[in-house]
């Protein structure tokens, strides 16, 4: 018990010596962690976005009218049927004419103009698919366009692709930097390291000959690289914790974009982080003691 | 104790420091390693330490071989040996007694086994007074006096000393050997490299000398400088003390009162 206070207090005085290169240290881990949990939750965001959008709709099957093609309604369900057997297809459902007219009038309740001039009769039929994989939405497209029943097939799959795709440059960037900073982050935490034995290699040596075993001396030098890192970690989680929570205070305000990111998500990472901050550190002192204490 | 069978060490750049030693070191014994300056003193102890490894030979410290050791083994040798130095080798920033106790913390001793151990042992060299000071309020005896409470506190069966008394005024260095005396009365088997032919004349110990590298005498009871002459006995260790203590009185009465300042160190 004695020991790991002793081991403790060392590694706090430790730093305490070198405290302006710690404080360098330190920071380098938080920018690196920040970064690369911001393109983490940038991710989220824009993946959690682009599958809410559409309510989960990724393909919209208008389908021909009863009254003007001749289209029956069993033709239409048939068609629901058949697309409910494909296995690409998680659900599919039928919106009729009088559903959509209530959807349409929930959409302009503010603008009575446009009601006006619309009614149950003209609005079409639709069936509304959900996919397995969103991947797929352009197979499904052309294989329903063929379909007698079927006026048109829209998707919201191009606009979710380009999203897609910004976030995966963002995402590059973020963890591009994130990597770069993060190994500058772990040089820079072995450079205190050697520092702070460079600054006690007249106590190591006196250590050594009293007979300290060598982990007795790593120790505390160990520690103080992981509590290092973890004090980045630490940061740089506060960090996006409070973003995360004055990004969900406007999230009402806008409403296109939805800023939620689910706790599971948030606390998931956060603690990943925080072994990773240690890890880094870990890493970062192992490599500046590997220098200095070889027998 | 100590057995070295044909040690030999080059340095990195092609120096030989130490050329085909062969030393046999019983337990409890005092030996004098005397010779000038590079003439492999320090190596030895160095070699017997560990703290270099040898070129050829082998080195035996209480019954294991140094020079076949792991390297993570090597904590546990020193355990078993108490070192002094010339320059004391004390932490500035702790106090007497905390410099002795890092030793024993070290080790992972409990704080009362540590707190009872030092005080044992800064009563034996005579400074539990100032066991609250720090080395530099010390004078360079006294600092010694630490440094040797330092070294015995585990109760090593074996203490090596490097010139011990190189920083220390002749007095002064009085004090030191009639300690390190005292201590290898308990039993400890000591190695002390020494260049001050005072003490070695005084002590009449075993003398083993050192040129170049090789050992070129091992003599019981001998005294600095080679003298053929008739083996004496060994004198009864009361009358090394009285000589000693003449020494000092010598010493004292040419410069007095120098054990009380303050000494200045490179440290």
């Amino acid at each position: 018990m004695s020991r790991i206070t002793y081991l403790l207090r060392e590694a706090f005085i430790n730093m305490g010596r070198n405290a302006l290169v710690v404080v360098g240290a330190i920071l380098a881990v938080f920018v690196s962690l920040t970064l690369a949990f911001s393109a983490l939750v940038l991710n989220e965001l824009v993946k959690s976005n682009t599958l809410q959008w559409q309510d989960g709709v990724h393909v919209i099957v208008w389908l021909k009218d009863e009254v003007r093609d001749g289209v029956t309604f069993e033709a239409q369900m048939g068609l629901l049927d058949q697309v409910n057997e494909w296995e690409e297809v998680e659900t599919a459902t039928f919106v009729g004419k009088a559903e959509a007219y209530q959807e349409f009038q929930e959409m302009f309740a503010s603008n009575p103009a446009m009601l006006e001039n619309v009614n149950p009769a003209i609005l079409p039929a639709s069936i509304r698919i959900k996919l397995n994989d969103i991947e797929q939405y352009r197979a499904i497209q052309l294989r329903l366009i063929d379909q007698p029943v079927v006026k048109e097939v829209t998707s919201p799959g191009e606009s979710i692709e380009q999203l897609a795709d910004l976030s995966n440059v963002l995402n590059m960037i973020g963890v591009v930097l994130a990597i770069v900073q993060g190994a500058s982050a772990v040089v820079l935490i072995s450079n205190t390291i050697r520092m702070a034995i460079y600054a006690r290699r007249e106590e190591i040596g006196i250590m050594k000959l009293v007979g300290a075993s060598n982990w007795f001396i790593r120790v505390p030098f160990l520690l103080e690289g992981m509590l290092q890192g973890f004090g980045g970690a630490l940061f740089a989680v506060v960090m996006v914790f409070f973003a995360r929570t004055r990004l969900e205070s406007i999230d009402d305000t806008i409403g296109l974009f939805d800023f939620q990111v689910a706790d599971s998500f948030f606390w998931r990472w956060t603690i990943l982080f925080l072994l990773f901050g240690a890890l880094a550190g870990f890493l970062g002192s192992a490599l500046g003691l590997r220098r200095y204490l070889r027998e | 104790m100590i057995r070295l069978q044909d040690v030999t060490k080059v340095y990195e750049g092609g120096s030989v420091a130490v050329r085909d030693a062969t030393l046999n070191v019983p337990r409890g014994e005092f030996v004098f390693l005397v010779g000038p300056s590079g003439s492999g003193k320090s190596t030895l102890i160095r070699l017997m330490l560990r703290q270099d490894d040898v070129t050829r030979g082998s080195i035996w410290v209480a019954g294991k071989d140094v020079t076949k050791m792991p390297s993570w083994k090597v904590p546990f040798l020193r355990r078993s040996i108490g070192t002094v130095f010339q320059d004391f080798k004390l932490l500035p920033n702790k106090t007497v007694a905390e410099n002795v106790a890092f030793a024993l913390e070290v080790l992972g001793r409990p704080r009362s086994v540590i707190q009872r151990q030092v005080g044992q042992v800064l009563e034996l060299v005579g400074l539990d007074d100032k066991a609250e000071r720090k080395p530099k309020q010390l004078s360079g005896g006294e600092q010694q006096r630490v440094s040797i409470a330092r070294a015995f506190v585990n109760r090593p069966p074996i203490m090596l000393a490097d010139e011990p008394t190189g920083n220390l005024d002749p007095a002064t260095s009085v004090g030191i050997m009639r300690l390190l005396d005292r201590i290898n009365r308990t039993g400890t088997t000591i190695v002390m490299a020494t260049h001050d032919h005072a003490i070695v004349d005084a002590m009449r110990r075993r003398v083993v000398q050192l040129e170049a590298g090789r050992i070129v005498r091992d003599q019981s009871s001998g005294r600095y400088e080679h003298i053929e002459e008739v083996p004496v006995a060994l004198p009864p260790v009361e009358d090394v003390v009285a000589d000693l203590a003449e020494l000092a009185e010598q010493h004292s009465a040419a410069e007095s009162g120098t054990d009380e300042a303050p000494v200045e160190t490179d440290s």
